[in-house]
């Protein structure tokens, strides 16, 4: 069976029914056809919303999330397992690596020896880079706290941080060493201030869940768009001030959502607090009011 | 030419025992149609079954053949096998009036028929039949490597696609010369 001796429509309509895996390994065997599946597959890339990378450094999964939230396995980049040696090789940008499709489940695998993991993930992504697209966004998701990103281009890390104990892990200098993370989720076991300037701070966004009254000290210094604080126990007085420094323009100047849930049984005494901060009705139906912030 | 009866239900209704309270409207009796492959078998096939595929049932809407008319005039596709157009008759009588179902396993799953396959029903506008056959084409390659895959589907490396294509050129290339000499000539 010649594929190419199909009319283009007929070839767009099997690639349509192939699973990115089976593209992207496709797109190995020449030129003519990584063109081909670019260009009939235009339209189904710009449907992706991300790529994903999650997991460890050992071990990582990567999967692509469409915009209408469907999500795809695409590869598993993994150590080396010397015990089945049923491996291909291809070259991505001047690397060889070696591939295989796992029995068990299918998924495509990936696989580096010690100490390669970087440069077979970052090989690996700048294939993707030029196969679906740099306009794309590439998530790096992890909760490994311990191993650096890697910092790769159009790359945003996201980190989820819960039950971290500040005493048992220098934070700043794992922070200081990372680049920015677009998100973080971070659950501390006890009160914790970061340096003003810390890379902390320059999240995108902050999640963090917590038991006691910890938020002042998370998010003294924070200087991103969005922040989700629910906590179990809180003080009034603290959510109040946070506001007001945020709506008089003394700190949060880039803050454009701030999500507060009290969870549990201290639920929000509703009028001391909008009487704290000063809060208006505001009727639906009109354009609502904007506020600007004062010039420091 | 030899024939075989596709379709035809001979099985005749058995008379109602009692007259039915409202009188039903009478049923239109089924028209049929005839078509033929490259092997000239000709194939009786009902307008509902062929109603799967686009390009007949444009063909035969407006027609208002009587039976002996499309009898005698059979439509035929010499670009299609014998043994492919009767799989498409088959599947089309399969699924006369009925939703068609998400998968059919009912597929060749030797390659070059399912190729062949792919071209007809691509031909004959049988949009179902179509979706199900890429899917079966696409599942041949599934958690294959690029090498297998290359087999399968005869995919010719890049220095055969180079090849290829300076072959072309030195085609066209020669072509265009044979044109403007014989223009030449003609001038003269």
């Amino acid at each position: 069976m010649k594929l190419f001796k199909f009319p283009y429509l007929l070839q767009k309509e099997v690639f349509d029914n192939m699973e990115y895996q089976d593209l992207f390994l496709l797109s190995f065997i020449s030129n003519k056809m990584k063109k081909t599946i670019k260009s009939c597959q235009a339209n189904r890339f710009k449907s992706i919303s991300f790529i994903r990378y999650c997991g460890m450094n050992k071990r990582t999964f990567v999967d692509i999330v469409a915009k209408n939230h469907l999500k795809e396995d695409f590869v598993e980049i993994k150590e080396r397992d010397n015990t089945k040696m049923d491996y291909f090789q291809l070259k991505l940008f001047g690397k060889i690596i070696d591939f295989r499709k796992s029995r068990r489940d299918h998924i495509f695998e990936a696989a580096f020896n010690p100490d390669e993991s970087e440069s077979v993930i970052k090989s690996i992504h700048n294939y993707m880079l030029q196969f679906f697209g740099d306009s794309l966004e590439y998530i790096w998701s992890t909760s490994d706290w311990v191993n650096t990103v890697p910092q790769l281009q159009n790359l945003s890390p996201s980190i989820s941080m819960w039950h971290v104990n500040p005493d048992l892990i220098d934070l700043e200098n794992f922070f200081s060493t990372n680049p920015p993370f677009k998100m973080i989720e971070f659950q501390p076991t006890r009160p914790i201030n970061f340096n003003p300037g810390s890379k902390f701070y320059q999240a995108e966004t902050v999640v963090t869940l917590q038991h006691n009254n910890y938020f002042p000290s998370v998010l003294r210094h924070f200087q991103g768009k969005q922040a989700f604080v629910h906590c179990t126990y809180h003080n009034t007085e603290d959510f109040i001030e946070f506001v007001n420094k945020w709506k008089s323009g003394e700190a949060f100047r880039k803050l454009e959502v701030l999500n507060f849930k009290a969870l549990g049984d201290d639920d929000i005494d509703h009028e001391t607090v909008l009487n704290g901060i000063g809060a208006k009705h505001i009727d639906a139906r009109k354009t609502p009011p904007t506020h600007t912030l004062p010039k420091m | 030419m030899s024939s075989t009866e596709q379709g035809t239900s001979s099985a005749a209704p058995a008379e109602p025992t009692t007259a039915p309270e409202s009188a039903a409207a009478p049923e239109v009796p089924e028209s049929f149609y005839y078509v033929h492959g490259k092997d000239k078998v000709v194939h009786k096939v009902s307008a509902g079954a062929l109603q799967h595929s686009a390009l007949i049932h444009g063909m035969i809407s407006n027609l208002g053949y009587t039976e002996e008319q499309a009898k005698a005039n059979p439509f035929p596709f010499e670009n299609i096998d014998g043994d492919i157009l009767q799989m498409v008759v088959d599947w089309c009588n399969q699924h006369k009036g009925k939703p068609t179902p998400p998968e059919d396993t009912n597929l060749p799953k030797q390659k070059e028929k399912l190729f062949d396959l792919v071209l007809a029903v691509n031909y004959l506008e049988i949009k179902e039949l179509l979706t199900y056959c890429c899917k079966q084409v696409a599942m041949m390659v599934k958690g294959k490597s690029p090498e297998e895959i290359r087999e399968i589907w005869m995919i010719p490396t890049d220095a055969e696609d180079e090849a290829a294509e300076k072959e072309a050129k030195k085609r066209a290339g020669k072509e265009a010369a044979g044109e403007t000499a014989a223009a030449a000539g003609d001038a003269k």
